[in-house]
């Protein structure tokens, strides 16, 4: 009897490192109940690993060329969230909506990536990557606008350049931009702006497979 | 007794014994009255055969019969399963393909910002 006590003990003990290593990348997001009944359109999206799996199934099962993509970009991830939400009128959500969010990612571990801050549309978008060691464990992105609100999170080794390829499927109009988060597209230019404001942070190392499937 | 005398005393004795004799006028109500007789008698014994027969064929067809309802249902359970799991997985890559576009359009958006920003305005 005790000998099973402390087996199960250190199975525990092993376990919840694991587990919290694998769910250090998710963040807890707040009840947005409230907005949801003021949103003229919300998208409220949970997918929990089993979940996840089940989609990688069907991703699989299926030959479209995309599909196969996307189901290369979910290998691994734990968990993909997101919150958005728009209104008819400008000030229908609260700075501290977004500051509960904010704060969890004030946590050591969470290092951002780029911010930036348009003040003719008085939009901001920030993009934190959640590090340990060369693993990246999560991405949040925060996108707020006077009458949009987005928040993203996805837990777990995912590609940013991979990411930004899905422009142009999946009806994401395709951008010709070059390759300044670590994605490996044409550079082209573009229209500059003189109201935005962008602060690019130092972009942590990119892990080998990374590196390996979207060489720069 | 010579041979010919013998012969015709068993012609007569046969004769005497294979008479004609009248069965009288209730001859036909008394073979009736045996034929239900003994047809009460045979009923009894035969009708547990029949019963017993079929008792035994419903003892080797019910087994085979709950086993075959038993992989039905099994069947059914298992291919509702799957259905509603295909159902489930489709309704899990429609919301991640929504993900992926959301997170992907303001990961090119921040892109677009970058390249706004490093190049400087003729």
């Amino acid at each position: 009897m005790r000998f099973r006590s402390i087996i199960l003990l250190s199975g525990l003990l092993t376990l919840t490192p694991l587990i919290a290593a694998a769910q250090a990348g998710k963040l807890a997001l707040p009840d947005f109940s409230a907005l949801t009944k003021k949103a003229s359109q919300s998208v409220n999206i949970s997918l929990d690993p089993s979940l996840l799996r089940l989609a990688g199934g069907i991703l699989s099962a299926d030959p479209n060329p995309n599909d196969a993509a996307v189901k290369d970009l979910i290998t691994g991830l734990q968990g993909v969230y997101v919150r958005s939400y728009t209104f008819d009128h400008a000030g229908a959500y609260s700075r501290a909506d977004v500051d509960a969010v904010r704060a969890q990612l004030l946590a050591p571990g969470w290092v951002p990536l780029v911010s930036t801050h348009d003040r003719e549309q008085a939009s901001d978008v920030d993009i934190f990557v959640r590090r340990s060691g060369q693993r990246t464990e999560g991405v949040a992105i925060i996108a707020a606008e006077p009458r949009k609100l987005t928040i993203v999170n996805i837990v777990g080794p995912i590609d940013l350049a991979k990411l930004a390829q899905l422009q142009g499927r999946f009806g994401v109009p395709k951008l010709d931009l070059p390759d300044l988060l670590g994605t490996s597209s044409p550079a082209a230019p573009a229209a500059p702006s003189a109201t935005a404001s962008v602060s690019v942070h130092p972009a942590p190392a990119r892990t080998a497979e990374q590196a390996g499937a979207a060489p720069r | 007794m010579s041979e010919q005398e013998r012969q015709r005393e068993l012609e007569q004795a046969l004769r005497r014994a294979l008479r004609p004799a009248d069965p009288g006028e209730d001859f036909a109500d008394r073979v009736v009255a045996r034929l239900d007789a003994s047809a009460a008698q045979a009923a009894p014994a035969a009708m547990p055969v029949v019963r017993q027969s079929r008792g035994r064929s419903a003892a080797r067809w019910l087994p085979m019969a709950l086993a075959a309802c038993a992989i039905a249902a099994v069947g059914l359970g298992h291919w509702r399963h799957e259905a509603l799991q295909r159902q489930r997985g489709l309704q899990a890559r429609a919301q991640l393909l929504q993900a992926l576009r959301i997170a992907s359009a303001n990961v090119n958006a921040v892109r677009a910002a970058v390249i706004d920003e490093e190049q400087p305005l003729p």
